[in-house]
């Protein structure tokens, strides 16, 4: 039980962080934290090693998540942070990193639950498109392509060229 | 550039789609040089990687993390209430079995055992995970520092997690241990498994003997490499 009360917590902000992405209500995030860690403690035995420790957790964390979103009929995508994110995106909000910051975000709620997944597993997460594939049960085509689009789409919602963001 | 028209446009394609891994790090060696080749001649792409530096750093934070005492502290509720641990290929025990549950941590172990056994057995499973952890296999998150649970010996790492009958006495266990050349590096933690070392070779062959052993009741390779 200490073992499994470690492997808790090193994952319990490390999931939370992810599905705080995917999903915006603070009760789906932790009823999902804990029923991923319960398959974690059920299965520990099936766990066969051939992918990553968490690759195998986040992959558990994503499909559980994706049913409690379908079950509890949250949206998967929020079409009026899509238009906020448009309205605001003009020329003066150039030199504001915070306000991009707020756009970014706005830009990221219109974006399906899936392409948020894997911009979240990328950029934060730092993980490789082999281990999102893996993670999400899709082909690493998919995975580029959900990347792509998205990316797209956030260009779009944001304003002015590259290097204001640097 | 000798590259057909189309050829180039399906390069540029490529380099844009390999982008963000490409910033975050994970190429493998022969798509970071491909990728840095296209980049030098390519102007389009280098602004896209300017911006994907910047989303890369400026992803927004989330709201504030939930408490993990909290969770935690709903998971030991959550675990109290939830079924016994059973393998997922495995059907659970009929009702009327008392405490008694058919488990299979590893195919070598195929017998109902008391249900004491059975969660001392998924936690040893767990311990393994956190083994893992703790040799580097999962990031921490930096924001708790935890003892190893499953670490190496300053002398030389343990290569085997090995679990034995309850009721094994010293004696035996000292048998099994020299009759396999095995080194005790740590053990017995909270679950009854003891880290083992075996000499370079000799591992494969241990395992098998061990899990042949009515004796022993769980034979895990600790994996170093994390695959």
């Amino acid at each position: 039980m200490v073992a499994f009360e470690t492997l808790y917590r090193i994952y319990h902000p490390r999931l939370a962080r992810f599905l705080m992405r995917i999903a915006s209500r603070q009760h789906i995030i932790e009823d999902v934290i804990n029923e991923t860690m319960m398959v974690v403690w059920q299965k520990a035995d099936a766990f066969n090693g051939q992918s990553k420790l968490s690759t195998w957790i986040f992959a558990i964390a994503y499909r559980t998540a994706m049913k409690s979103l379908r079950r509890n009929g949250e949206p998967m995508e929020d079409k009026e942070a899509n238009e906020r994110a448009s309205e605001d995106a003009s020329p003066e909000d150039e030199v504001a990193r915070e306000h991009r910051r707020a756009l970014l975000t706005s830009a990221m709620k219109a974006l399906s639950a899936d392409h948020r997944t894997v911009i979240e597993l990328t950029y934060f997460h730092e993980m490789g498109y082999r281990e999102i594939s893996e993670i999400m049960d899709c082909p690493v085509d998919t995975v580029k392509t959900r990347m792509f689009h998205a990316r797209r789409h956030l260009r779009r919602c944001l304003p002015g060229s590259a290097p204001d963001w640097l | 550039m000798n590259d057909t028209p189309i050829s180039a446009a399906d390069r540029h394609r490529k380099a844009t789609e390999l982008l963000p891994w490409y910033v975050n790090g994970t190429l493998g060696a022969d798509e970071t040089a491909w990728i840095e080749a296209h980049l030098a001649q390519c102007p389009e792409c280098q602004k896209e990687l300017a911006f994907e530096r910047g989303m890369h750093a400026n992803l927004p934070e989330s709201a504030p993390l939930p408490d993990a005492d909290a969770g935690w502290a709903a998971m030991l509720e959550r675990m109290q209430e939830a079924p016994v641990p059973v393998p997922a290929d495995e059907p659970a025990a009929p009702s009327g079995h008392g405490n008694v549950v058919a488990l299979r941590p590893r195919t070598f172990l195929r017998r109902p055992i008391p249900l004491g056994w059975a969660m001392a057995a998924q936690a040893a499973a767990i311990v393994l995970m956190v083994g893992g952890s703790q040799l580097g296999l999962v990031r921490s998150s930096g924001e708790h520092e935890y003892h190893a649970l499953a670490s190496p010996s300053q002398t030389g790492a343990a290569n085997m997690l090995v679990m034995f009958q309850p009721d094994l006495r010293e004696a035996d266990l000292r048998r099994i241990l020299l009759s396999n050349r095995a080194e005790l590096i740590g053990g017995p933690n909270a679950s009854g498994a003891y880290q083992l070392r075996f000499a370079p070779g000799t591992l494969t062959g241990a395992m098998t003997r061990l899990r042949a052993d009515p004796r022993v009741t769980m034979a895990q390779p600790i994996d170093g490499d994390g695959r």
